[in-house]
């Protein structure tokens, strides 16, 4: 385990990995601050630059940009009530009203420094997890893979809030695009209609630029011409940015906490960063003392929602390396980004290659302190991003995204087809349907079919009858049914609020 | 009586469900078992929606203008502009750009579409559209072009090199 450790290190300190560390935060960043843009985009549009990497190189490079997203992303969440990510929309809550109050410095050096602070405590936490994990990640065979990831489909609820029925279709269709290609176990083409160039099926990056990139670019253009995310100004002095800082270790019990749970959170596949952020907010509100100012301006709100906003990405990576089963829309693009690369997710990670694993935890690390001190200086001026007009940021938007699809297979068809896809997520983005279970969808169906034909071969039927199997599809079975009756609850709460 | 978009959406989706267990059943045993699985089970829900957007009609009125004191109210503020007209002339513009990428390729497709979505659609000065367009055509030349040597889609034209 030391020696993984310590070989996981070593591979990070090189000038190589170090470099593409460096330049990945401040992409992440510039990504995370731009409203619209976000983290799967970022990961999206950059998949194209890792082709002919070495696997470390590339894995670094995304693992380090899909860090520090969110780090960027509360900046202008804080600054002009916008959020440049999803998961930043609960920092809003008290940063803004500090902005108001004229305490804009002050909200920034908390974030700041709680966003560092929780990626490395995730980062932590995630290595502490390792040994634990070994053993059970050696016990489970292709039947326990299959029950594990139809467990993970059920979280599909969770990130369905507006409407299970939709957030159940969108995983659906996830799935349906799934099965397109050469089927491996018979080879028949489905839904390939003659197409040579549909046998590989549908590529993970057609489809992710499509629902975000093309979609959130129809969006932002529809918003007309000019579409301005903010129209004021804010000013920050640099004594407001330290004294932010020190809060976080002044609130240190409270950073550990929300970070911890964060953490956790992350580990449980599609309930995702909002979640993890508004319950951390809310366990902020429930345990501190004096707690009549969050909502109105208070650090500590900034402070819970900030640390489990980055911690959360550690917990996240745990089942996307071990079981293969992304813990987050984010991971899912990174578990398809891997695959290209070469290194396939699963138990083995943690049996045959722990020190690549002891390397993405160390990359965490270290992306976590750059990108959070790196963006002390430039704060500010990130904060300006949000005045970029629509019609600079669609071209060059547009252009690398379509680059992107193009150059994962070279068929100019990939570029047409994600564009559809663009259409279709304009369209589900449009009438509420949440994209990331059709995300989840699309890279567990592929998984599910493949270790459910292996399980029937096996055992047949009978792979239902193993302990671990019946335990995992009780536990299915129950989480989706908790999460309906939640869900119906909710449903019926919201319709008498309305009546 | 008139459909909402939400409706027809969820209709053109139950449609692709329903084309998908059609072409599903040609396939051998092993091949359809996963996909009709799927497809049963999109049929089921895609028809639960469908029947949810009719049964909620048409929205009666625009929804209340947000507080100014409300931290989310920029938000849903840049939320309500869109306008289907605006939708269809942006979803207009994406076809025209991939339009001109499949035709003229990327090196020539990029300095058309660029100079002529940011003065038509964006209104911006013919200074801003020459740095913007010079800006992203060497950003693609560099990156692709000069560091990763990979060749980029010359159209249907042959416009590559």
């Amino acid at each position: 385990m030391v020696e993984a450790m310590l070989s996981g290190l070593q591979q990070t300190l090189t000038w190589e990995v170090m470099t593409l560390v460096f330049i990945a935060t401040f992409i992440g960043n510039f990504f995370g601050a731009v409203p619209g843009l976000g983290g799967n985009i970022g990961l999206a549009l950059l998949i194209p630059f890792v082709f002919g990497m070495k696997p470390f190189l590339g894995l670094a490079f995304l693992l380090a940009m899909h860090s520090v997203v969110h780090t960027g992303g509360s900046i202008p969440g804080i600054l002009f009530a916008i959020p440049g990510t999803g998961p930043t929309v609960a920092t809003i809550v008290d940063g803004y009203p500090m902005t108001k109050q004229g305490k804009a410095g002050e909200a920034m050096g908390a974030q700041l420094a709680a966003s560092g602070l929780g990626g490395i405590i995730g980062a932590a936490v995630l290595a502490g997890l390792i040994p634990v994990l070994r053993p059970i990640a050696m016990a489970f065979s292709s039947a326990e893979i299959f029950m594990l990831i139809v467990f993970g489909l059920t979280f599909v609820v969770v990130v369905s809030r507006e409407s299970v029925p939709k957030g159940f279709t969108a995983a659906m269709l996830g799935l349906l695009f799934g099965t397109v290609g050469l089927n491996p176990h018979t080879g028949v083409g489905r839904f390939t209609f003659g197409q040579l160039w549909l046998w590989d099926g549908i590529h993970i990056v057609t489809l992710v630029l499509g629902i975000f990139a093309f979609a959130e670019m129809i969006d932002l253009g529809a918003r007309g011409r000019g579409a301005r995310i903010a129209e004021s100004d804010v000013t920050m002095p640099w004594s407001q940015l330290w004294e932010g800082t020190k809060a976080v270790f002044r609130e240190w019990w409270l950073s550990l906490r929300t970070a911890v749970i964060g953490t956790f959170i992350g580990i449980i596949p599609g309930l995702g960063g909002d979640a993890a952020t508004w319950i951390c907010y809310g366990h902020a509100v429930q345990t501190c003392k004096n707690n009549e100012n969050f909502g109105k301006g208070d650090i500590r709100g900034v402070i819970g929602v900030e640390t489990a906003n980055n911690s959360k990405e550690g917990g996240a990576l745990l089942p996307t390396i071990v079981f293969g089963i992304p813990g987050s829309s984010g991971m899912a693009i990174l578990l398809g980004a891997f695959l290209i690369l070469g290194i396939v997710p699963g138990p083995r990670m943690i049996t045959d290659h722990l020190d690549l694993v002891w390397g993405m935890v160390w990359v965490m690390v270290i992306a976590n302190i750059i990108g959070a001190v790196t963006l002390y200086p430039i704060s500010g001026y990130m904060g300006k991003l949000a005045f970029l007009r629509g019609s600079l940021l669609i071209p060059p938007i547009l252009v690398l995204a379509t680059v992107g699809a193009y150059l994962i297979r070279g068929h100019w068809q990939d570029v047409a087809l994600s564009l559809c896809f663009g259409f279709v997520g304009y369209g589900m983005k449009k009438w509420h349907y949440p994209r990331a279970p059709m995300i989840l969808g699309f890279i567990l169906g592929p998984l599910a079919e493949d270790y459910l034909h292996k399980s029937l071969g096996v055992w047949g039927l009978a792979f239902l009858k193993r302990p671990v199997v019946t335990v995992l599809l009780t536990m299915a079975v129950l989480s989706l049914c908790y999460s309906l009756w939640h869900a119906y609850r909710e449903t019926r709460r919201r319709r008498k609020e309305t009546q | 009586m008139k459909l909402r978009g939400g409706a027809v959406f969820a209709v053109l989706v139950l449609l692709l469900f329903v084309g998908g267990l059609y072409m599903c059943t040609e396939w051998s045993v092993k091949a359809r078992l996963f996909p009709m699985l799927i497809v049963i089970a999109g049929i089921g829900l895609s028809a639960l929606v469908v029947r949810a957007e009719i049964r909620r009609g048409r929205p009666a009125e625009k929804e209340e203008k947000p507080k100014q004191d409300d931290p989310m109210a920029a938000l849903k503020l840049e939320k309500q502009e869109a306008t289907p007209r605006s939708e269809l002339i942006m979803i207009s513009w994406m076809g025209a750009f991939l339009g001109t990428i499949l035709i003229f390729g990327y090196w020539v497709g990029i300095l058309i579409f660029t100079p002529f979505f940011m003065s038509l659609f964006g209104h911006e000065n013919w200074k801003m559209v020459a740095i913007f367009t010079a800006g992203i055509w060497l950003l693609i030349y560099f990156v692709f072009s000069v560091s990763m040597r990979v060749p980029l889609f010359g159209g249907f034209l042959g416009l590559a090199w």
